[in-house]
């Protein structure tokens, strides 16, 4: 969990974007996407910068679900393909090692976008 | 081995007297383990209280003039003076009389003494001097709020028992203790539950929070009308174990 939390203060010293993991454990939940919107306007993510480039990413341990949520712009910049296959990418690494493992490669690639399409300017 | 019989002589002479009697009773009239029982029970009691209970079974009692004297002579040589409670009783004439520090004093009213002493007269009558003192010390200990568990019941009957040395009591803790342990308990519990079952781990750059599972619930309805009213969009799944 430290090494998630150094990744993305990473990303937040790197980038303009934010990126925030939200974990379940919730037994009863059957839409993860509906319990990540929810958590994504709850913390007004989607005003959390004027570049509307926040990313919310959900995972319920439990019931091993996940989903991802993005600002409006940054899912504009990056059109939904890229969101599938990142998914697709996560749900690989999800499935095969241990879930930290999998936020920290999930965050090497958010950062790496990031990096690519809202890099800090340094004076 | 003149050495190993000082020792056991040494180790005998501290015990008795440790061991001194609470239970007087020189006209030998109880019956010596019952005695026993009621020395141990008064003995645990003053160890665990400081306060210490003398019972004296003589015949005629000591006039009631002269009680006074008898207490302020024996109470100074207790663990603590203010606390002692002296009690006389007739296994002849069913008679009681007692005497109280004045930091038990007030436990004590006329009302519980009459009590007392209608108890003593009436279990000699019926039953005896054994379950008689038994009686009174289980009154006086209930009424003393002791912090031993005494048995609803303790064996009236001693036949079987002299060889088990059971006394039936066990040392437990007050209640309002038991109250504290408890609410300890279920603060844990409930801490427990929330951190493990219930309450969801936001992370973000700066820290960890914990959040609670209806966090966010006012906005059901507006997603459940248009999902990509509030955000830009995403993804979900599920993976295989």
């Amino acid at each position: 969990m430290i090494g998630l939390t150094q990744l993305l203060h990473r990303i937040h010293d790197e980038t303009r974007g934010d990126v925030r993991i939200h974990l379940s454990r919730n037994l009863f939940e059957k839409d993860p996407m509906k319990r990540a919107l929810e958590i994504f306007n709850g913390f007004q993510l989607e005003n959390v910068s004027t570049e509307h480039n926040a990313v919310l990413v959900y995972l319920n341990l439990r019931r091993r679900k996940f989903a991802i949520v993005s600002g409006s712009l940054i899912h504009a910049k990056l059109k939904q393909r890229y969101w599938d296959i990142l998914g697709e990418q996560f749900k690989e690494d999800l499935s095969s090692t241990h879930y930290e493992n999998a936020l920290t490669l999930l965050l090497y690639t958010l950062l790496e976008t990031y990096k690519k399409h809202y890099a800090r300017v340094i004076d | 081995m003149r050495l190993t019989s000082l020792l056991f002589l040494t180790t005998s002479i501290f015990f008795a007297a440790s061991s001194r009697a609470e239970v007087e009773d020189p006209a030998q009239r109880l019956d010596s383990v019952h005695l026993g029982k009621m020395n141990e029970i008064l003995r645990l009691h003053t160890e665990a209280t400081q306060e210490t209970v003398r019972i004296r079974l003589q015949n005629p009692l000591t006039e009631t003039t002269r009680l006074t004297d008898v207490y302020v002579e024996w109470a100074p040589t207790t663990s603590k003076p203010t606390s002692a409670v002296y009690v006389e009783i007739s296994p002849e004439t069913g008679e009681l009389q007692m005497k109280a520090g004045i930091g038990v004093d007030a436990l004590f009213d006329d009302r519980f003494r009459k009590d007392l002493s209608k108890t003593w007269a009436k279990s000699l009558k019926h039953d005896g001097a054994n379950p008689g003192v038994e009686r009174i010390v289980r009154k006086l200990l209930d009424r003393m709020e002791t912090p031993l568990t005494l048995a609803p019941e303790l064996p009236l009957s001693l036949e079987n028992d002299e060889n088990e040395n059971t006394f039936t009591l066990t040392p437990t803790v007050r209640l309002p203790l038991l109250i504290l342990v408890l609410f300890v308990a279920f603060i844990s519990l409930g801490v427990f539950l929330w951190r493990g079952l219930f309450s969801e781990i936001h992370l973000t750059s700066e820290r960890e929070t914990r959040v609670a599972p209806w966090f966010g619930k006012r906005f059901s309805r507006k997603i459940r009308e248009d999902r990509d009213l509030l955000t830009g969009g995403g993804i979900a799944g599920e993976w295989a174990p």
